[in-house]
């Protein structure tokens, strides 16, 4: 451990935007580890894109405070050289080819690996001297996740890369993906990434720290091995939520006539007899957290908030 | 970053370069015609002896007649590059979501902005300063043989307007485009609101720019005080008393009701123009002389250069804060 260890990925507070009277995101407040692979999680129109946007500069907030390694997202140029962005559909301009998408990389970015790009397109089978617009939409995907890495940046964001991808391209992201996290590591200067999905089997293979969005609002965050080791799925007769212990925190619980089946948060284990326990698995997870109101009635229910590790 | 902008609106550079050096070829030719034209008809030698070219002029009209259609395109001419260079720089970038690519490299919006703008900024300059020049070229017999150069619609197209028109249409389009996001929408926008400040200049600002001259002249003999190359503002035929009695040069014969003598058949215009003498009927003419050309074209290129940098920056402020 360092003695000061590094800034956030991601600090924000009471984070919102609004557009005119819609709020895309409301009340954030989310610290995100540095160096990790973080999944953002969340049906459409739950705040995943305007997080991001926001964190990159593009947006910028309508309240709170938002902070990105550690500065405010102002568009800087230093600040964005730290910052790979891969956008909503992997804009590209369609008529120029993917060299003079390499060139283009190196005239607007100081630190920039323009053989590496090449070369990491060239092994996908990519053909530089096409056109992007001619490419299919998994090779635009890769060409625009080469030239965000091609920066070496600190921070990756991906604003939902995978969406539109036929399997077997999505399985090729996400090799491209963790490979160049592997080779910066390598060269010692550790990639973070956020990248976001509404598909959780994919997240789950990479990532290993999970925020879910509802509404525009935070609903769970942390580590994804925490997660699983403090939620339990227990199966047993009727009951009900407040006949759970205090330690036992229903998440989410559906009844039948005779039987309850409840996700509760709890840190020891259950010891009651009559309840069938069982691990849960990150689809069940997030599909109990996103079953819940906006406006948590029941005392008892409580989002999980920050979980801030180094 | 120099390579970036050009890179991206080659293409568009390519085809109003295309443009120009097709205009230039045809005017090429035609303006060796005219010239050739203008001195066989002897027109040239009359001007300098200042006789009466009225038929050499006509004549020389007459072959052109068709090409009266094309001065209402030339004037457009500058408008075009804010439509087609200005309108769709940031309209396109938002509308096609590139904006998430380029805004999110390494420079600043400013920055991005700055050498868009000078690249295409400095396309506009040299293209429109070369039209201006083969314009000026083109139409020097025309403008001889009695269009004078300061009429509006001529004027336009010469001396060194049309540079701060096309750079003024071009900032123009980019702030429009800045604003609406559509780039077919803009494109519209930005074309109506050039005209709109050109005809305003044209037609509400231009005569004021300084205080024009009144002459006056008896009937009978033209408008002798005011020179061919004058800009005539208004004509008004005046009476004794001050009262006016036409306009345009011409006069309300109603005025010679009871006071004039019936013509004689042997030269009525003369007896007519003898009555209206007596009655003290006078041209008035409200001029800007020719000699103040250079300083009009001056003034109108400063009111569209301050525009310019206006323009240029509102939409640098723009595109830091507000969009996207």
């Amino acid at each position: 451990m360092s003695a000061t260890s590094p800034a956030p990925a991601l600090v924000a507070e009471g984070l919102g935007k609004r557009y005119g009277r819609v709020w895309g995101l409301r009340d954030c407040s989310l610290t995100i580890p540095v160096g990790r692979v973080v999944g953002l999680v969340g049906a459409n129109g739950a705040g995943k894109t305007t997080l991001l946007n926001l964190a990159v500069g593009l947006l910028a907030p309508t309240t709170g405070s938002l902070r990105v390694l550690g500065e405010v997202p102002s568009g800087t140029a230093e600040q964005l050289a730290r910052i790979g962005f891969v956008g909503q559909a992997a804009p590209l301009y369609d008529t120029m080819t993917v060299a003079d998408h390499v060139r283009f990389g190196r005239s607007l970015n100081p630190r920039w690996n323009g053989n590496g790009a090449r070369r990491r397109l060239e092994g996908l089978g990519i053909d530089l001297a096409r056109k992007t617009g001619q490419l299919s939409g998994g090779q635009r995907a890769q060409v625009a996740l080469a030239l965000a890495v091609a920066k070496q940046p600190d921070l990756l964001l991906l604003d939902e890369p995978l969406a539109s991808l036929d399997p077997l391209a999505r399985r090729e992201f996400l090799q491209s993906l963790m490979g160049a996290a592997a080779d910066q590591a390598e060269a010692d200067r550790p990639l973070g990434i956020v990248l976001s999905s509404h598909l959780l089997a994919d997240l789950e293979r990479v990532c290993d720290h999970l925020v879910v969005l509802s509404g525009g609002e935070v609903r769970l965050a942390g580590d994804v091995d925490d997660l699983l080791g403090s939620h339990r799925i227990l199966v047993g007769p009727r009951a009900d939520a407040g006949s759970f212990p205090a330690n036992q925190v229903v998440i989410a619980e559906s009844h039948t006539d005779r039987q309850t089946t409840a996700v509760v948060r709890t840190e020891s284990p259950v010891l009651n007899p009559a309840w069938q326990v069982s691990d849960i698995g990150l689809e069940d997870l997030v599909l109990a957290y996103l079953g819940q109101p906006a406006e948590a009635a029941a005392p008892h229910r409580n989002p999980l908030r920050t979980v801030a590790t180094t | 970053m120099t390579w970036w902008a050009w890179r991206q609106h080659r293409s568009q550079m390519l085809a109003a370069a295309g443009v120009l050096a097709a205009l230039a070829i045809w005017m090429g030719v035609t303006g060796v015609s005219f010239a050739r034209e203008f001195r066989d008809l002897g027109i040239a030698s009359c001007l300098a002896a200042r006789g009466d070219c009225g038929q050499a002029i006509d004549q020389f009209e007459a072959l052109h007649r068709g090409l009266a259609f094309l001065v209402p395109l030339f004037l457009v001419a500058p408008g075009l590059i804010g439509v087609f260079w200005g309108a769709p720089l940031i309209a396109r970038e938002i509308e096609a979501g590139t904006h998430r690519l380029a805004w999110t490299q390494s420079v600043s919006r400013r920055r991005w902005l700055s050498w868009q703008l000078g690249v295409l900024g400095a396309g506009t300059v040299v293209l429109s300063a070369l039209f201006a020049w083969l314009v000026s070229w083109w139409s020097g017999p025309i403008v001889g043989a009695g269009l004078n150069r300061f009429t509006p619609g001529i004027f336009d197209l010469r001396g060194i307007v049309p540079v701060f028109y096309a750079a003024f249409a071009f900032a123009l389009g980019v702030a429009v485009g800045s604003v609406i996001r559509r780039t077919v929408a803009a494109m519209g926008v930005t074309l109506l609101g050039y005209a709109g400040v050109r005809a305003a200049v044209t037609f509400l600002a231009r005569p004021h720019f300084a205080t024009p001259l009144v002459v006056t002249s008896p009937i009978g003999q033209g408008n002798v005080r005011v020179d061919l190359a004058d800009w005539v503002l208004h004509t008004e035929a005046v009476d004794a008393l001050g009262h006016v009695v036409g306009r345009g040069g011409g006069i309300d014969l109603r005025v010679t009701v009871g006071r004039c003598p019936a013509p004689n058949f042997i030269d009525p215009r003369a007896s007519i123009q003898s009555c209206l003498q007596r009655l003290g009927i006078h041209l008035v003419s409200t001029i800007q002389p020719y000699n103040r050309y250079w300083s009009f074209q001056l003034i109108e290129s400063a009111i569209f250069a301050v525009l310019t940098v206006l323009l240029v920056a509102f939409t640098v402020r723009w595109v830091r804060r507000r969009i996207v």
